[in-house]
């Protein structure tokens, strides 16, 4: 088993700040040049909340017996979550939802455990955390395959999975009340491919079937990221989509071309994407791993 | 297209300035590694076939071009028809194209784990294994046995190592390319499981040298002990960078490792997105 290393993770995440959206409404007193360090709480409406720390966010759901919350993203971040949770209600913790297998949202669920949830994932990012073990990170209780429907009295989460996209793990975790869903990394809304572009756990062709699948099967009209600001029109997936099927397009036809490979990343340009953010720095780096998916098939 | 993917991954594994210029990547050789056992490809990439008393088990077909070459060169060695064709792991640059071997009657192999990834990224060039193996396996045809042997998850999850009963050599396709630093920043690889596969491998005393999936026909046991302590040494870097506090961008710009990794062919093109790439293992777990 591997050596462990703690210290990354403010690394991490002051990378992913970088790349995430800058809707700065956090106080100016808690805002760095990497977002905001200390937790601030966003009233999604009927009992839901979107939380954010340190360049990290996450959900919960106030029911009438108790909460659900999302990523736990570390131990001192959890602490921080919960703390925040608390200002709104002293009901106990009935279920945390892991968004995928990153040890860099999924850390930290034991101070949720410590309240009594219960730890849910997709079922496919238990080989990972086999594989892949870490002291702050706590097993799912529980894992489902498909769809499941989770209740914290008079209100509802649904645990969705689309297929492969930024992991093969992803939860879609969607709030039917509110017409919420939380997409984590997935899809950073207005940004090019995640941790910028560079980031290759993705499945560069199900990524586009699995936004399909949930834009055709999901009537939300809203998301909220795992990192950045607060929430996103539908629009952001949409978009999302579009920029990988047109990295995709527009690989191949370089491909077709015959443009020569070594040239094919930086050749690729998609003038219609150009205000995402990221776009000039890692657009090549995306294009790179879909030649990359065209060749091995991986 | 799929020469041109050839091409590619030729570029992909082996470009390296100097050395890449004066190399032969296309010429496509027969090397007997052991009696009755072959190395057979180019330096783009290369598979192992077995004559037996029985029929011939052949491996990776690589692209239809490519099976119809081997099918010849197999013709040129023995009357036998093919009656096993066992790929070495998933991606499409050694799988695709078996269908000549398909007429003749062949049976397709592969570890069940490269069933998942077949169903998902449908290739029209690619036969669907016939049987799967879930850890090693025995292959009996005639007078020899191929050990078919699985290591777990490394170069992505369904590798097989394969040796003919009582000869020294090992076929490891792509767990190795020969004296090449290799596409270091696949999300498939895991770096850790990769490192181990390479210990446990290189413990075993019963082999001596080993052919890759591309790269020179056949190469002695200290390419793979260069490479994996070329992996020793990627990985204690990032580690050490991570450690005194440098952000991924950093290292990206600043990784070096010692002279004589430098040496190895692609250490210019793939260092730094392989270090990209221990760094997510470090701090993402995967
Ligand atoms: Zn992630
Ligand atoms: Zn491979």
């Amino acid at each position: 088993m591997r050596t462990l290393l703690r210290t990354p993770i403010l690394a991490l995440s002051v990378m992913l700040a970088f790349t995430a959206c800058s809707t700065a409404q956090q106080p100016a007193s808690t805002a760095t040049p990497f977002g905001t360090l200390s937790a601030v709480t966003t009233d999604l409406g009927d009992g839901l909340y979107t939380v954010s720390a340190g360049g990290y966010r996450t959900v919960f759901l106030v029911g009438d017996n108790g909460v659900l919350v999302g990523d736990p993203i570390s131990t001192p971040i959890a602490k921080q979550f919960l703390s925040e949770i608390r200002k709104v209600t002293s009901k106990p913790l009935l279920y945390v939802v892991y968004s995928h297998n990153h040890w860099d949202h999924v850390l930290g669920g034991q101070v949720f455990k410590d309240e009594g949830a219960e730890i849910w994932s997709h079922e496919a990012c238990l080989p990972h955390f086999y594989r892949n073990s870490h002291p702050d990170l706590v097993l799912p209780d529980r894992s489902y395959e498909q769809k499941q429907v989770l209740d914290v009295g008079n209100a509802k989460a649904e645990l969705l999975y689309h297929g492969p996209n930024h992991s093969d793990c992803s939860t879609h975790l969607y709030f039917p009340a509110q017409k919420i869903v939380h997409i984590v990394d997935t899809v950073q809304p207005y940004a090019v491919s995640g941790a910028g572009g560079r980031m290759n756990d993705s499945y560069p062709k199900q990524f586009v079937a699995s936004l399909q699948k949930l834009e055709d099967e999901v009537p939300f009209e809203r998301m909220v990221p795992g990192h950045g600001g607060p929430i996103a029109p539908r629009d952001a997936v949409t978009n999302r989509r579009e920029y990988q099927q047109g990295l995709l397009d527009a690989v191949k036809a370089e491909i077709d071309k015959g443009t020569p490979f070594g040239e094919i990343p930086g050749a690729v340009s998609l003038p219609q994407f150009k205000d995402l953010l990221g776009y000039d720095q890692y657009l090549a780096a995306n294009a790179q791993r879909i030649l990359i998916y065209y060749t091995i098939g991986w | 297209m799929t020469r041109r993917i050839l091409v590619a991954l030729g570029v992909f594994f082996l470009a390296s300035h100097a050395s890449a210029q004066s190399l032969d990547l296309f010429t496509k050789t027969t090397t007997e590694v052991a009696p009755g056992v072959y190395s057979y490809g180019a330096f783009s990439a290369r598979s192992l076939f077995v004559v037996t008393s029985d029929g011939v088990i052949t491996t990776d077909p690589v692209s239809a071009k490519n099976a119809a070459d081997m099918r010849a060169a197999i013709a040129e060695v023995t009357d036998q028809p093919v009656k096993y064709v066992v790929y070495s792991h998933q991606h499409w640059d050694h799988v695709l194209g078996g269908q000549i071997f398909k007429d003749e009657g062949a049976t397709f192999i592969s570890h069940e784990k490269c069933i998942p990834h077949f169903a998902r990224h449908p290739n029209d060039e690619l036969v669907m294994p016939d049987q799967t193996v879930t850890g090693d396996h025995d292959l009996t045809l005639g007078d020899k046995t191929l050990k078919l042997m699985y290591f777990g998850h490394n170069h992505g999850d369904c590798m097989l190592v394969m040796q003919v009963d009582g000869t020294d050599v090992l076929y490891i396709n792509d767990l190795v390319t020969p004296y090449s630093v290799g596409l270091g920043f696949m999300p498939d690889y895991d770096p850790g499981e990769w490192l181990r596969t390479l210990l446990e491998l290189e413990a075993r005393d019963d082999w001596t040298q080993f052919i890759g999936g591309h790269g020179i026909p056949v190469a002695p046991k200290d390419a793979m002990v260069q490479r994996r302590r070329y992996m020793e040494a990627l990985m204690a870097a990032v580690r050490d960078g991570i450690e005194s506090g440098q952000r991924l961008e950093e290292l990206y710009d600043t990784i070096e490792l010692a002279e004589e990794f430098r040496e190895m062919r692609g250490y210019k093109t793939h260092i730094r997105r392989g270090a990209e790439r221990i760094y997510h293992y470090y701090t993402m777990g995967w």
